[in-house]
């Protein structure tokens, strides 16, 4: 596997919340002190090639597969979470 | 030989003509084959089998209508579940449509942009995903010579499989870096049912201005596909193999 789609998101100790955050920060190689604020496109490592790398992440943190509709509309990491919310994960 | 042996195969349009023939070719090499097709009746079923028997290859049918959204929707969701390791995607399946361009009504222009544009893409746009995580991939997608030339009478066929080309090339240049190629391969006239969709005369026409003077036998084809599937291509992306007997040779 590339090393852009590889994380640790899947420990069964950590919470939806926890494991939401740990896609961001390893996906887009970002800190987590201020992920919640982060936007396509906000920082050099969320562009296309990194959105994918952040896609495979949470599909495979929750064990979903996205729509591409859902791919294209995940702006931000506040609009992901209304978006895991299709997919029947409460972050 | 096997040289896909530990493969597993994507292909669409399994039961017939092309599809079929490169089924039963990528098996004689080894690969696992994930078969899509739109029919799913005992004789189909059965020659999959006897495939299977052949060559000691697994291999998986999966219902797909490229012209139902639906369909195509729920397919894609089985490979995503499934199949996360197949590494070469044939997307084969595809519909002729044969008028001129002022006697092409929009809806058929449609339609043919639906299965032999529209449904390819979003198949290439959830496989090309597994193949990145995976980071190696062939996409062939089967375009058409008249894609690439330009003819009468083709307006809704060849638009559509140009677009595929298109597509194809910004694929490669986007999933390049994961080690996913995607490339398109464009048949001249093939001696296979849609080949013959052509009334005689036009087929004569072809023939006439193709280097080898006729049709291609579906094998031949499939050998090419063969080629872009296998490693044997592994620095070869975002091309158009033009496989048309040398009509354009001139």
């Amino acid at each position: 596997m590339p090393e852009a789609f590889r994380h640790e998101s899947r420990k069964k100790s950590m919470t939806n919340k926890e494991k939401y955050i740990n896609c961001f920060t390893q996906a887009l190689e970002v800190p987590a002190e201020g992920v919640e604020k982060l936007e396509y496109q906000g920082v050099e490592s969320w562009d296309s090639v990194g959105h994918m790398s952040l896609v495979a992440a949470l599909e495979d943190a929750f064990g979903i597969q996205m729509d591409t509709d859902d791919i294209v509309d995940l702006s931000s990491f506040e609009k992901g979470i209304a978006i895991m919310k299709k997919y029947g994960v409460e972050i | 030989m096997g040289i896909l042996k530990g493969r597993k195969a994507l292909i669409t349009g399994c039961n017939r003509g092309l599809g079929r023939r490169m089924l039963e070719l990528f098996a004689s090499e080894g690969a696992d084959i994930v078969a899509c097709s739109r029919h799913r009746d005992d004789d189909y079923r059965s020659d999959m089998e006897s495939v299977v028997g052949k060559h000691g290859v697994r291999i998986f049918q999966i219902f797909m209508d490229l012209a139902d959204a639906a369909s195509v929707k729920e397919a894609l969701g089985e490979i995503g579940r499934d199949h996360k390791d197949v590494s070469v995607l044939v997307n084969n399946a595809g519909i002729a449509f044969n008028a001129s361009f002022f006697m092409t009504p929009p809806s058929k222009l449609r339609e043919l942009f639906e299965v032999d544009f529209f449904a390819q893409v979003e198949i290439m746009q959830s496989v090309a995903r597994l193949m990145m995580r995976q980071g190696r991939g062939s996409i062939i997608n089967i375009a058409s010579a008249g894609a690439v030339e330009g003819g009468p009478g083709y307006l809704a066929y060849g638009s559509a499989k140009a677009a595929l080309i298109y597509a194809t090339k910004v694929l490669a240049r986007e999933a390049g870096r994961y080690g996913v190629r995607a490339n398109a391969l464009a048949p001249g006239l093939a001696d296979t049912a849609m080949g013959h969709v052509k009334p005689e005369a036009e087929i004569g026409k072809v023939i006439e201005r193709t280097a080898l003077g006729r049709m291609a036998d579906p094998s031949e084809i499939a050998r090419c596909a063969l080629f872009l599937a296998s490693d044997a291509s592994s620095f070869v992306t975002g091309q158009v193999l033009l496989a048309d007997g040398g009509r354009q040779a001139w």
